[in-house]
């Protein structure tokens, strides 16, 4: 992750599109599950962070590059957020801002939507069968027997599956961010 | 615990549990079980949090379409800017096609002065060409319809083209849909090769630094003649048919195509068949004025079938390429290099 990265704010400013690109690879996801804490819809909180970039690109060569990109990225997508919800409001299509938010501080959502993007990540990187099973459970609620009918296997596979894919998120994260999911999700029970 | 865990482990067993698929027997034991070793009793935790932590998940897939939407909005942008500029352009080369008369100054303005020789007085040579990574569509006095490939260019004589002859000059790939009129044929000069017709649809490539000529017909029918040879050579060709000439061997090779392959480009897209990264090298060279580069040899080697747009911007042309032939790119300046992604 180079999040930190000034140069890369450096190359986009002088119109280097390969910079621009990695950009977008290397922040993307966890820009949109941080706006998505806001919005809680994955769409829309998509194609807001997508036009921040599209903004970003058209005025490139009047970007101030920033001393610390990552909070200069987070927060910018969380000004367009704000603005979008100010607007919705007034339309009247959003209820009002969920309270644990505004006491949240913004440093902890920004960790949380890297955190996100981590085991997201990790999810991505499992073996496609095992992916393709803990989806079917995590994602589409099947029951275990389902997936085992719907896949041609036995559900003896699906529990063994289940119990890789599980193994291999935990240990994909380091021992700091283990701590951290550790810490939020205890903040938020309180 | 026997019974339940059959052979499962702790994380087998968690995630047995948080997705729901123990009966209220199977928790009550998987509990106990839990409180004899603080260990298990740690990693489940960690499992549970982590569960909780997967409540959406953005696929790949999902991504990469993103991202293709965030270059095509801004490609959309460019091109707004681009073709104010460009208007004002067209309304010089309409002039140059129209009002003869005033033309002629304008005219000189695009014309190649390097390689056409000092226009005579009553002279009025009109110039097409397609800026980079664009194609240019331009209908002559007789009504013909002709597309001009990016990077190539077509040069007539307004002034005669009303009279007799029609005729014009081609560097570079063009489409033709030529107007039909039996009395005054048509004709295409290359500088290897000339195209006689009365009325047709075809396609030209001649672009100069090529040692070969190419012809495609579509629909009708054409003569090609091959120039600087002793044997002028001459063929006729039917519908779907290509001939490519070779100055090397000094012969013509006629074979079956079909047209819509090597025509798409009028529209602004490439359609390749089982083309290999070496062909799409050479057009995207073309489309977008830059130089390629490959790591490894191999590489130009790889095989694929698909539509690229001249709408596209390079990026997303490249990020095709990445994903269909897991070859990653990287741009310095006019210059891409292409390598094996690990």
């Amino acid at each position: 992750m180079t999040f930190s990265d000034r140069e890369i704010f450096e190359k986009i400013k002088n119109g280097d599109d390969a910079a621009f690109s990695q950009l977008f690879d290397e922040t993307y996801p966890s820009l949109c599950f941080f706006v998505n804490k806001y919005l809680s819809d994955m769409d829309k909180s998509r194609s807001l962070v997508q036009e921040f970039f599209v903004d970003l690109w058209i005025n490139h060569s009047k970007i101030n590059v920033p001393h610390t990109p990552k909070s200069y990225l987070f927060n910018s997508v969380k000004n367009k957020t704000i603005d979008f919800l100010r607007k919705e409001k007034r339309i009247g299509t959003v209820g009002e801002p969920d309270e644990n938010l505004e006491s949240t501080p913004f440093r902890d959502l920004v960790e949380e939507a890297e955190l996100n993007n981590r085991i997201n990540q990790s999810i991505q990187e499992l073996p496609e069968k095992c992916r393709e099973i803990f989806v079917l459970c995590r994602f589409e609620g099947l029951k275990y027997a389902e997936i085992a009918q719907k896949l041609d296997i036995s559900i003896k596979t699906v529990e063994m599956q289940m119990g890789i894919a599980l193994k291999k998120l935990r240990k994909n994260l380091s021992d700091y961010q283990m701590f951290n999911l550790l810490v939020f999700v205890f903040s938020k029970k309180n | 615990m026997n019974e339940l865990s059959h052979n499962l482990d702790v994380d087998g067993l968690s995630a047995k549990f948080l997705s729901g698929n123990m009966s209220l027997e199977e928790q009550k034991e998987f509990k106990n079980w839990l409180n004899t070793s603080e260990e298990n009793k740690k990693a489940f935790l960690k499992n549970k949090k982590v569960w909780e932590q997967t409540q959406l998940q953005l696929v790949s897939e999902k991504i990469a379409e993103d991202k293709i939407n965030v270059l095509r909005k801004l490609h959309s942008h460019q091109t707004r800017i681009l073709s104010r500029s460009r208007r004002q352009l067209l309304i010089y080369k309409l002039a140059a096609v129209v009002a003869i008369p005033l033309t002629f100054a304008i005219s000189w303005y695009f014309l190649n002065t390097g390689s056409v020789q000092q226009p005579q007085l009553a002279q009025t040579i009109c110039e097409v060409t397609a800026p980079k990574g664009h194609v240019a569509k331009c209908i002559l006095p007789d009504g013909t319809e002709v597309w001009v490939n990016t990077g190539s260019s077509l040069t007539y004589d307004a002034g005669s083209f009303n009279g007799n002859l029609r005729e014009v000059e081609l560097t570079g790939e063009a489409y033709f849909e030529v107007a039909k009129n039996v009395e005054k044929p048509f004709t295409v000069k290359t500088e290897m090769a000339n195209i006689l017709v009365t009325g047709t649809s075809f396609n030209v490539k001649a672009y100069s630094g090529s040692d070969v000529f190419e012809t495609i017909l579509a629909e009708g029918g054409i003569d090609m003649e091959v120039n600087n040879t002793s044997s002028k050579q001459k063929i006729s060709l039917v519908p779907g048919e290509r001939a490519v000439y070779s100055e090397e061997s000094n012969k013509i090779a006629i074979d079956k195509v079909e047209p819509e392959f090597f025509t798409s480009w009028r529209n602004g897209e490439l359609l390749f068949k089982d083309a290999t990264l070496n062909d799409l090298i050479v057009e995207l060279e073309r489309i977008y004025d830059i130089d390629f580069h490959l790591t490894d040899k191999k590489l130009g080697e790889f095989r694929f079938r698909g539509m690229f747009s001249y709408n596209n911007n390079l990026i997303e042309a490249l990020e095709k390429v990445k994903r269909t032939a897991q070859i990653d790119y990287r741009i310095e300046n006019k210059e891409v290099w292409l390598t094996k992604k690990e």
